[in-house]
């Protein structure tokens, strides 16, 4: 397997140069071609099958806005609901603050739109023979804000300092890293402990791959409040207001000329997704995200009366119910069970106006290791769960959510559908920054949500929710040995997907989780923003704006 | 004069601290810890216990209010759990909001009330006279949120005069500014407006009671000239009393307008800071709320005590 | 004709309660009693307006029986469809009948109303005569207190507590009330402090009477007529204040319905169902408005018996 690994290797070194063609030619000014936006997504989703493949795609879809048609002196108006507590990288305790980061701290690896793992500010990486380490290979062109050099030391004072700093919340994505090795200058070998690391690449792509200035990090500087600067990436923080504005100027230079075209963009939060809608709707704002089923429908209707432009986006997260299945009454298997056969993932999606698909999996269909052809054991059955709930002798449950969020609606319809089978549920509304951790901590037997995201590696998803942090798998021996097994960096892909799908398969019959369905998010923009089709992490309600630019005119 | 002033101010003072420690007890026996709540999604036992310690949430209680009050008289009231921002900050900017809107509403409240008075005045029980008389103790049954979903559904959705949701400030120009406070204003403002109009008729009717007006009437001046010049001018005072009780209760309706319409303002901080728990904002709202309460009531307080001397002693 | 009616001081029922809402101890006289009902009546808008919270409670209680449909059964095929023969008033947007949940909602704003109300007269009633009773430091005490109360942010007092004891309909209450409480002492303490050195009280003490005995015999009875006006405006508070903690979503729990929870469900579909906005809040004003003029009724009545008994 490290062949297939060292093969994708050289296809990122192909990439490379593939994108330095295009930049040739697009600074040429030959590519005015109109269609490229189209050819570039159309590549991309034909490149989707396999991990090298698709890095062709992304090549492509970096590529796609001609540089002669850009308006470097536009300023893009964004708005979004996803909280900014802080601009540090090592201290986001929700993923919903990455999007405002990612334009300023670039990672080692990145995600393209179709959650492949791409090159960032590492250009390869390959795992040693035995899985005992992983070493990368980092651009040499780069430099950050405050004049450093790039380079493998930096990779170095960023690893340790996500590891060590007091209250860093990347411990735990670089746990598996027990030393960092400077090879040469740009190149480093992390060593591994022993049995982990696979998901290392795809952890890259997150807040814990986002490079720091070793100049910042030697200082001791406060990188919250967005006033030193200490990136590299393409946009430099001018104005910070935490949890409403993140304002943002194009950086002096950029090793990638197509991205960071834009003179400047104003990331404002609004957490009324209407509000949204109407600020695409009027021009206040060129480009927004929304995911709530009523905003979804009349963004469809303005986009059909040519209004606004929009683009769907099936979520990658998953709206299901957490179970603590040694709590209470969900400890009886009769209980658990009637929950899962009670809940009918079809009235969910009505609910949400036909904006939720309906998905009885953990990860997407469409992952490497889905289970293929899949049968969900407990599929919508009213009269069954009755029967098991008379069987258990009636049972009672509390339906914890969170207070004003997309799951209060579906945690109702829960609430209506467990009682209808004769379980007495009880709605438990808690603050929105609350239901995770205590649910984490064990506060709650019971939760809807729509958090459940599958990580880029199924390694990381078994160790978030079913091993480590959520912890569902009340029963972990059922799992732990594939689960182990599974995580060996030496494995291939091939070997290691029946490991999850039977890990996949026990979490369901178990009813650990109870997936009901994925939620649709539309972005919404006005005709002069380009790859707005096309924007990573879209599918996990945040984004990443690097390759957004705008048309003259 | 002073002297009763400085009275009342004094009185007033252990309020501002009692307030707050009530909320601090309320607080401490919240469900849910704070710190498991901050840990987010990484809620290792010594993150917590960093947090706690950062928090100085092992503290006993008195020490962490006494903690509170120091800082708070030097102007620190601390940062916001949730999103790192200094709290008077916070305060001070949706605080502009807030203003905003409850001066609108006053505005409105006083122009509406007044002409509605004045127009009653005009012919006292007269059919115009009744019916506002009858409509404006109507309307103070109205619930103002109620109100504020009828008119935004009405002349914002259905008929797009008015933006639905949300605020600008002044400095993206004065009409915009106003056409985002139109109907929050007008939602507010009702029932002062109606309090005003009921104020302002009945004391404009003892007035123009007096033999003075009666002379004026008997010199042969028109009944608008009567209610206009010497009415209004002594009627003015006790509607400007009545104007005093109302701020602190239209400060409290503009939470829910807030709401409703969807703007960055102090009410919606308050709700926000409730559902998250951010003890510091709350704090800080609540000790914010108490002042202008505080200020409103003594500001009526005293000019009771100006207009009417008995009340000194 | 109106300007007597009309005091800058009495409390009134408006969106929400505030700190300074300054009770109408301007009257705490002492009416005849088999005089008051007759004159309450005499009136036809006090009249209709009793009818009207007869009829409410009426329907509270025999809501089961009234309401068409179960009022949290939920029909997703139908969500948010406008009145129809099968669903008058339509449907809300997890297909609820919106006339059922309007039916059973009385009952939450009735049962919130007597709930606040009740805290605030339990504590503001006993603590009033107590403080009229013995006068000197208790007196001063409690009326500090109660002063604090007053002049503390109500809803925000009601937001806090709310928070901190979680939602439902009776921690939002009890927040209420305790925001209510200093009406009822000012109205007790007022009442009491009347009569306290009338003879026949002196009298009863003198005679050996426990105070306990003397309280319950002789001063509540004085104090008692006043209170139900406070009690008639504080229900209306108490029923619109639910209404505004609801529709925050501090109020009640889902799925019981409340007027103030269906104007949540109206605000956040306010441009698929506009419809759903009008019945809840003419339910709310009409509710606010029957107390008022209730209020209002016995008000006057109690005026009309002092200024019968003086002349």
């Amino acid at each position: 397997m490290t062949m297939s690994r060292r093969r994708a290797g050289r296809y990122w070194l192909a990439f490379v140069a593939a994108g330095a063609l295009a930049l040739t030619a697009c600074s040429g000014g030959s590519s005015n071609d109109p269609t490229s936006d189209q050819a570039a997504t159309s590549s991309a989703a034909a490149g989707a099958g396999s991990q090298s493949s698709a890095a062709t795609g992304s090549a492509s879809g970096s590529a796609a806005a001609p540089a002669a048609d850009v308006d470097t002196s536009a300023v893009l108006k964004f708005t979004s609901a996803g909280p900014t507590r802080n601009l540090d990288p090592a201290k986001q305790t929700s993923y919903g603050g990455w999007g405002y980061l990612v334009l300023v701290y670039d990672r080692l690896t990145m995600l393209d739109d179709k959650d492949q793992v791409v090159p960032g500010l590492a250009t390869e990486w390959a795992f040693a023979k035995d899985g005992s380490s992983l070493e990368l290979t980092l651009r040499k062109d780069v430099k950050f804000h405050d004049g450093t050099p790039f380079n493998a030391a930096a990779v170095k004072a960023n690893i340790e300092r996500g590891q060590t700093l007091e209250d860093s919340s990347l411990k735990a994505s670089l746990q598996s890293i027990a030393k960092v090795e400077v090879v040469d200058d740009y190149t480093v070998k992390l060593d591994l402990a022993k049995g982990s690391g696979v998901s290392l690449p795809s952890v890259f792509a997150t807040d814990a791959g986002m490079m720091v200035s070793p100049k910042a990090i030697e200082s001791g500087a406060k990188l919250e409040d967005g006033k030193v600067d200490a990136g590299s990436g393409p946009y430099v923080v001018s104005e910070y207001v935490a949890n409403e504005k993140v304002t943002l100027k194009r950086a002096d230079s950029y090793w990638d000329p197509n991205v960071g075209t834009l003179a400047g963009m104003e990331l404002t939060r609004v957490p009324d997704a209407s509000t949204r809608l109407k600020g695409v709707q009027t021009g206040e704002t060129d480009l927004s995200l929304v995911s709530s089923a009523n905003e979804v429908a009349q963004a469809k209707q303005l986009a059909d009366a040519g209004q606004i432009k929009q683009n769907l986006v099936t979520f990658r997260n998953v709206l299901g119910i957490y179970l603590r299945t040694n709590q209470g009454d969900l400890a009886k298997p009769e209980i658990r069970q009637a929950i899962a056969y009670a809940v009918d993932p079809k009235a969910v999606n009505a609910l949400f106006s036909g904006t939720c698909a309906p998905t009885r999996q953990l990860v997407p269909a469409n992952d490497w290791s889905a289970i293929p052809d899949y049968t969900y054991p407990y599929e919508f059955d009213e009269a069954k769960a009755k029967e098991l709930v008379q069987k258990a002798g009636g049972g009672k449950v509390t339906v914890t959510f969170a207070a004003g969020t997309n799951a209060e609606q579906p945690a109702n319809v829960v609430q209506a559908a467990l009682t209808k089978v004769g379980i007495q549920a009880t709605l438990n509304p808690v603050p929105n920054s609350e239901n995770e951790p205590r649910f984490i901590a064990g506060d709650f037997e019971l939760m809807v949500a729509t958090s459940w995201s599958p990580k880029i590696d199924p390694a990381q998803t078994v160790d978030t929710y079913l091993l480590d942090t959520y912890k569902l798998a009340s029963d972990p021996s059922l799992i732990k040995a594939d689960a182990a097994k599974a995580a060996d960096p030496t494995l291939s892909q091939e070997q290691r997907a029946p490991l999850y799908q039977n890990i996949w398969k026990t979490a369901l019959e178990q009813n650990w989780y109870i997936p009901l369905c994925n939620q649709t998010s539309a972005t919404i923009y006005n005709d002069k923003v380009l790859n707005a089709e096309a924007i990573p992490w879209a599918n996990i309600g945040i984004w990443d704006l690097r390759n957004i630019a705008v048309k003259k005119g | 004069m002073l002297r009763y002033a400085g009275r009342r101010l004094l009185a007033a003072i252990p309020l501002l601290f009692v307030v707050p420690l009530l909320v601090f007890i309320l607080i401490d026996r919240a469900p849910g810890d704070q710190a498991v709540v901050l840990a987010g999604e990484n809620p290792t036992p010594e993150r917590i216990a960093s947090i706690r310690e950062q928090l100085g949430l092992d503290d006993p209680l008195i020490v962490r209010y006494f903690d509170w009050v120091v800082h708070a008289i030097r102007g620190d009231l601390g940062t916001s759990l949730l999103s790192d921002q200094r709290v008077i900050d916070l305060l001070l900017r949706r605080m502009a909001t807030t203003m905003s809107l409850v001066l609108v509403a006053m505005v409105m409240a006083v122009l509406v009330g007044a002409v509605l008075a004045i127009l009653s005045a005009m012919r006292p029980g007269g059919f115009f006279d009744r019916f506002i008389n009858w409509a404006a103790s109507v309307a103070i049954a109205i619930p103002a949120f109620w109100f504020g979903l009828v008119l935004a559904s009405l002349f914002a959705v259905t008929y797009q005069i008015f933006p639905p949701f949300g605020y600008q400030p002044m400095s993206e120009g004065f009409g915009t500014w106003l056409s985002y406070l139109v109907l929050p204003g007008i939602a507010l403002g009702l029932l002062p407006a109606a309090e005003v109009a009921l104020q302002l008729r009945s004391a404009l009717g003892q007035v123009l009671k007096t033999d003075y007006v009666l002379n004026a009437e008997a010199k042969g001046l028109s009944r608008p000239t009567i209610v206009m010049k010497h009415g209004l001018k002594n009627a003015a005072i006790p509607v400007i009393t009545v104007l005093g009780f109302r701020v602190a209760e239209v400060l409290a309706g503009s939470v829910t307008i807030e709401i409703v319409y969807n703007m960055p303002g102090l009410g919606q901080l308050a709700v926000d800071s409730v559902q998250n728990r951010d003890i510091p904002v709350l704090l800080g709202f609540v000790l914010f709320s108490t002042i202008v309460v505080v200020l409103v009531n003594l500001l009526v307080d005293i000019s009771y005590g100006y207009f009417n001397p008995k009340v000194r002693s | 004709m109106t300007e007597q009616e009309v005091d800058p001081r009495f409390p009134d029922p408006g969106d929400t309660p505030v700190g300074e809402v300054p009770g109408p101890d301007a009257e705490p006289e002492l009416p005849t009693r088999p005089g008051i009902l007759r004159s309450i009546l005499r009136r036809r808008s006090t009249v209709v307006a009793a009818v009207f919270i007869l009829l409410l409670i009426v329907v509270a209680l025999a809501a089961p029986l009234l309401a068409p449909y179960d009022p949290t059964e939920q029909d997703l095929l139908i969500r948010l469809q406008g009145p129809s023969g099968a669903h008058w008033l339509g449907t809300d947007d997890y297909g609820r009948d919106a006339l059922s949940r309007l039916i059973y909602g009385s009952r939450v704003s009735l049962w919130a109303g007597l709930q606040a109300t009740g805290v605030a007269l339990i504590l503001g009633l006993p603590l009033g005569v107590l403080a009229g009773f013995y006068g000197r430091w208790l007196n001063v005490l409690l009326t500090r207190i109660m002063d604090a109360m007053m002049s503390t942010p109500s809803l925000v007092l009601a937001i806090t507590i709310v928070a901190v004891l979680g939602g439902g309909i009776t921690n939002a209450m009890l927040a209420i009330g305790l925001v209510m409480t200093p009406r009822f002492f000012r109205v007790a303490r007022a009442g009491t402090m009347d009569v306290r050195h009338e003879t026949y009280i002196e009298a009863s003490i003198a005679l050996g009477c426990s105070t306990w005995r003397t309280a319950v015999r002789h001063i509540l009875p004085n104090v008692l007529p006043p209170i139900v006006l406070v009690i008639s405006v504080s229900l209306g508070t108490a029923v619109s204040a639910e209404a505004s903690l609801s529709f925050l979503g501090l109020g009640v729990v889902e799925p019981t319905p409340s007027w103030g929870s269906m104007l949540k469900t109206a605000s956040s579909n306010m441009s698929l169902a506009p419809y759903l906005v009008w019945p809840p809040g003419i339910m709310i004003f009409l509710t606010v408005l029957a107390f008022t003029y209730l209020g209002d009724g016995v008000r006057r009545a109690l005026t009309r018996s002092r200024s019968g008994r003086q002349d």
